[in-house]
């Protein structure tokens, strides 16, 4: 009667776990695309975002599966920006002290070569061709927006977040959101040109 | 007037960015091949994690304080120049090459394969008391 009882426990459990996977799994592939860009945008090369989304997804995986899906979003976009935000500081520290390490040893060194580098996508021309000139001009301009304003930007326009859910995934006030915001549109309009797109 | 002006410049604003989004999400509809085949792989190792075993709250907690409550004790006893199983034994002071062997104890205990020991406590209390029960029978 208890074995029974314990194997009945053991298939509710396998069964929650796989309704949990199913529901998980959709989540992923829902977002998982518009991830990728998202973190393109910001770090300007894809291999470095691959790994980022992967990181995010694990972490959320990991740390909220048992979550209502509902919370599953605003979740997962905090933690890709928290990794975006890491990768960028760490970059910044690696160009500061690869700076530091050739600036009296090569003259010819003195702009700075990491910072300068294309991003892989530009060495693809295919990808460049199939990209229309309108969504590569707007990629450029997104590209070159601060990083504040860019996620906001990002996380409101592409992703259809409301204020609040954005200032939940940045981790700031909606006053703050609403500013960067519209800095931001502002930006990239003038930017782009009346007749874009 | 100017509140004319602001109102067109936020529809603009508005037009510009749902334009954009449209853009930007249909550019993630469109990435090529290799890339949804890594994404694909990056989730699946992400469930994957859903598959593993979460060690129990509490069994972590008790490990922990246990551990910690180990180490304090081995500090205390090599602070204090006396190995305590040996005190038990006999109140005299122990040699030095004693408590080195009992900092070698120790450590042993740290590595790894030993906490499967530990694990097994039970069965050690089991054979000790099965060993004190035969007691009689083997010298009788």
């Amino acid at each position: 009667m208890d074995g029974r009882q314990a194997t009945g426990l053991d298939d509710e459990r396998k069964e929650s776990t796989l309704d949990q996977s199913r529901a998980m799994d959709r989540f992923l592939a829902e977002v998982e695309r518009r991830a990728f860009r998202i973190a393109q945008i910001a770090v300007r090369d894809p291999d470095d975002a691959m790994d980022i989304v992967q990181d995010a997804m694990i972490r959320l995986v990991r740390s909220y599966a048992k979550r209502p899906a509902a919370e599953w979003k605003p979740l997962f976009f905090r933690i890709l920006r928290n990794r975006i935000t890491d990768h960028q500081r760490r970059q910044g520290v690696s160009r500061r002290i690869f700076a530091w390490f050739t600036r009296d040893t090569d003259s010819d060194l003195a702009s700075d070569p990491v910072a300068d580098a294309p991003a892989r996508t530009a060495d693809r021309p295919d990808r460049q061709v199939a990209m229309s000139d309108a969504m590569t001009s707007l990629q450029a301009a997104v590209t070159e927006l601060p990083a504040r304003q860019q996620q906001a930007f990002l996380l409101r326009a592409m992703e259809g977040f409301d204020v609040a859910a954005t200032a939940s995934a940045m981790g700031c006030s909606e006053g703050s959101v609403k500013t960067h915001y519209s800095r931001a549109v502002r930006t990239l309009r003038s930017v782009l040109g009346d007749h874009w797109p | 007037m100017s509140g004319e002006a602001k109102e067109r410049g936020q529809q603009r604003d508005q037009q510009f960015a749902e334009t954009a989004g449209r853009m930007l999400r249909q550019s993630a509809e469109e990435l090529d091949a290799a890339t949804l085949s890594r994404l694909n792989q990056a989730r699946q190792k992400a469930l994957a994690e859903l598959q593993r075993p979460a060690a129990s709250p509490w069994i972590s907690r008790w490990a922990t304080l246990g551990a910690g409550a180990a180490a304090a004790m081995l500090v205390i006893a090599l602070w204090t120049g006396r190995a305590p199983v040996n005190e038990l034994v006999s109140p005299a002071i122990v040699p030095l090459a004693e408590m080195t062997d009992a900092a070698t104890d120790f450590e042993l205990l740290l590595e790894e394969d030993d906490l499967e020991m530990i694990a097994d406590l039970e069965f050690f209390a089991w054979l000790s008391d099965a060993e004190l029960d035969m007691e009689p029978g083997v010298t009788g």
